[in-house]
């Protein structure tokens, strides 16, 4: 198995550790979430270079902010955080540039596949998205940021955020072909936040 | 009742149902609007869908296991810059008392004396700034291992040679072995040549990185191909 230390700790082991001085700790940690905090920058970036970018300066912050961390949520969800944060900053500092939009008629993600995708499906669909309105749902519904925050951090009106997650949320059904089955048999268990 | 004030919603349409969802309407519209949901089932099932699209995203969220690869080169990338972090620890970023300000302006006295020591070394020394041995186990994602079996002048040394591509000829196979890593299938090649990777025949290939002054090298299985890359380790080498 070689000498490597990392094998076998959680988390939270890991990032104690590199408060502790552990050099390879953090860089562990980072492999062991990159695809997922990856696919979080992606949401929410213009391009995969801006995600590329936003990935780095978040792993930076996260590295030199480790000490602060108070374990109140899990160590994923803090990097995630810490992700979509950089990747939202970095939409409201360039927020003037040209964004590439779709035509509404465009999202649909063809035939319909089996639920056991839906992860890729859901994905598909929402790559589909102007970035704006991916980065508030990536923000509000997928990381559980309030709207204010969401605002906050893109640099817009509250009700621009609720407006964007509203006409994402709305082709998002309308691409899943949501409204057409039996919402309440594909429902999950789990409700969610904020419901009407 | 007293509702004559209440305004009727439009048509309901989705687009309507997730303006009630966000927050968007008014409090008498999204009464209006409520009142009808519950008493019409297929308005009632619009809202679901839209609050199964919520779930829906808040799984995607945190399944790790569906997520996509990361580009080698982004990986290496920020693997590079965090160990650079590490001449500025995290826990040194803690609120420093005062007594530990002594020792800091102390110790940053010590550093400013070394480095002119070193750079009056380093003046005097005109060895090659590179390592002599392998530096790829700092860089891969698996420690175990991982060490590149070429030192970094000899990785550089491949971008003025024709590239061998060894069990990599074939274009259509190495086009597809670079979608494999996240790559275009038309990145230019930089360098190739085939290797022993702890004991098992690999490829070395050489890829333009970030910046004109780095370049990425990567070991790749040789059956490396859209479906597996076979990644066996990467390193970001600086030319000279």
């Amino acid at each position: 198995m070689g000498s490597f230390e990392g094998v076998g700790r959680s988390d939270a082991e890991l990032l104690a550790a590199h408060v502790a001085g552990d050099r390879y700790a953090f860089e562990e940690l980072f492999h062991r979430h990159q695809r997922q905090l990856y696919r979080l920058a992606h949401f929410s970036s213009r391009s995969p270079e801006d995600a590329a970018d936003a990935l780095q300066d978040a792993m930076l912050k996260a590295h030199r902010n480790a000490p602060a961390f108070r374990h109140d949520s899990a160590v994923s969800s803090w990097l995630y955080r810490i992700v979509v944060n950089a990747c939202l900053d970095r939409l409201r500092r360039h927020q003037h540039n040209p964004t590439t939009t779709l035509e509404d008629d465009a999202c649909h993600v063809g035939d319909p596949i089996p639920r056991v995708d839906t992860a890729i499906v859901v994905e598909r669909a929402l790559m589909r998205l102007p970035v704006e309105q991916r980065a508030a749902v990536v923000a509000v519904d997928m990381q559980g940021y309030s709207v204010a925050e969401t605002a906050r951090m893109l640099g817009v009106a509250e009700g621009t955020v609720k407006s964007r997650c509203s006409r994402a949320r709305a082709k998002l059904a309308e691409a899943l072909e949501l409204f057409n089955a039996d919402a309440a048999t594909r429902s999950g268990n789990r409700d969610v936040e904020g419901g009407v | 009742m007293g509702d004559d004030s209440v305004r009727e919603p439009g048509p309901t349409t989705p687009e309507l149902l997730a303006d009630l969802q966000a927050g968007l309407l008014d409090d008498a519209t999204a009464a209006a609007l409520r009142q009808r949901i519950r008493a019409d089932p297929e308005t009632a099932a619009q809202l679901a869908a839209l609050d199964q699209v919520r779930r829906d995203l808040a799984d995607l969220g945190a399944d790790e296991s569906s997520a996509p690869a990361v580009p080698v080169g982004v990986t290496a990338r920020i693997s590079a810059a965090l160990r650079e972090q590490h001449r500025a620890p995290a826990h040194s970023a803690r609120h420093t008392p005062r007594w530990q300000l002594i020792a800091l302006v102390a110790g940053v006295g010590a550093a400013v004396v070394g480095a002119v020591v070193g750079g009056l070394m380093l003046t005097r020394d005109p060895a090659p700034a590179w390592s002599t041995g392998p530096t790829a186990e700092r860089i891969t994602a698996s420690r175990q291992a991982t060490a590149l079996p070429l030192s970094n002048p000899q990785i550089v040394g491949l971008l003025t040679q024709r590239p061998d591509y060894g069990p990599l000829a074939d274009p259509a196979q190495r086009a597809s072995c670079l979608s494999a890593l996240g790559y275009s299938a038309t990145t230019a090649v930089l360098g190739a040549r085939p290797v022993d990777m702890n004991g098992r025949p690999a490829v070395l290939i050489v890829l333009p990185a970030d910046t004109p002054r780095t370049v990425l090298a990567l070991v790749v299985e040789p059956d490396c191909n859209a479906a597996h890359s076979g990644l066996l380790a990467n390193t970001l080498v600086t030319r000279p």
